[in-house]
């Protein structure tokens, strides 16, 4: 028997679509709108373990009907951490200012600064060779962490991670030692370059622009 | 982008030069006393030219002890530096005694044009230390 092709439709005729007010696009996490005045959208960070940015509501739509405050739905904060007040409906974004990366950054030298008094006044070759290994295995896997968890030691006692750019990921241990190596640059200018956060908008580094880094409050 | 500080930039500066003059004030005796040769420029010392900052320790540890002509013949851009803290300074003691609320924050466009006219500067301060070095 020939194949006859398939039976005609015998469900209801088409009503057009469902009415009732519309509701609006879907919005999910990171759904927020850009800042009108930045063509690359303010760094937003993605959601890590518990934290949560909640999606954009949009502007206010009208007078309160609802419920009485049943308090925070979802438990202990999840949106951005402090992004710091609002002014005149602009918002603002808050990075780790120049002065507590100095401070992280003697945190993490006092260790070999220690190690270099120690090497430095140790009559002993042996003694010497000892501590002059534990400071360079204390180097590199001070810069492990900071790849790997975004954190090195002197960065989690003051509260900072170094996150990229544009993933608000820690960037990989691999890319915490070509940072490193980017350092030079701002060596290269009489130093000048550590002082860049002083007056960059996001508070980089000439290495941390080169390695699209940004260091946030933890 | 709008970063919200404290402290605008200016003062920022000025609090770090402070800082770099009070060093400044015991640099020579930290120097003579553990026989030091200063802080090397990395730029100067591997190519034997001098970078824009050249003569910022010069400069300010002459600064320090008054020396304002020394200071501006090793670098211009400190003595600017220090024209803006002076008058920066009544501004920040205002603001660290709270009487002046915190600085609004600064648009995306004059942060570039604050940019472009530092940039011509800090060129202009690179021509004349390789002027001093005797490259041009």
């Amino acid at each position: 028997m020939a194949y006859q092709g398939p039976p005609p439709y015998q469900g209801p005729p088409y009503q057009g679509p469902p009415d009732g007010p519309y509701q609006g696009p879907p919005q999910g996490p990171h759904q927020r709108p850009p800042y009108p005045g930045t063509p690359q959208g303010p760094y937003q960070r993605p959601p890590q373990g518990p934290y949560q940015d909640q999606p954009y509501q949009g502007p206010y739509q009208g007078p309160y009907q609802g419920q009485p405050y049943q308090g925070p739905p979802q438990g202990p904060y999840q949106g951005q951490p402090y992004q710091g007040p609002q002014y005149g409906g602009v918002p603002t974004y808050q990075y780790s200012d120049w002065i507590h990366r100095v401070g992280a950054y003697l945190i993490d030298v006092a260790p070999l600064f220690v190690v270099g008094i120690v090497v430095g006044i140790a009559h002993s070759f042996f003694v010497s060779l000892i501590f002059w290994l534990a400071g360079l295995a204390y180097s590199i896997w001070n810069r492990w962490i900071l790849g790997g968890q975004g954190q090195s030691i002197g960065k989690r006692v003051l509260g900072m991670q170094l996150l990229s750019e544009e993933t608000g990921q820690p960037i990989g241990t691999l890319n915490a030692f070509l940072r490193d190596i980017c350092h030079f640059v701002d060596s290269v200018i009489c130093y000048v370059g550590y002082l860049f956060p002083l007056w960059d908008a996001k508070r980089q580094t000439l290495a941390d622009k080169i390695m699209r880094t940004v260091v946030v409050p933890a | 982008m709008i970063v919200r500080r404290m402290y605008s930039v200016p003062e920022h500066i000025s609090m770090l030069s402070a800082g770099a003059v009070a060093i400044g004030a015991v640099y020579p005796a930290i120097m003579a006393h553990t026989g030091g040769r200063g802080i090397p420029c990395p730029l100067r010392a591997l190519t034997g030219v001098p970078c824009p900052f050249c003569g910022l320790t010069t400069a300010t540890v002459a600064l320090a002890h008054g020396q304002w002509t020394a200071a501006a013949g090793a670098s211009p851009l400190v003595c600017l530096v220090a024209v803006m803290v002076a008058g920066t300074a009544p501004l920040l003691a205002a603001r660290l005694a709270g009487l002046v609320p915190p600085p609004r924050p600064v648009s995306d466009r004059n942060r570039r044009r604050i940019s472009v006219a530092v940039g011509m500067i800090v060129a202009l301060n690179w021509l004349f230390e390789l002027h001093r070095f005797g490259f041009i």
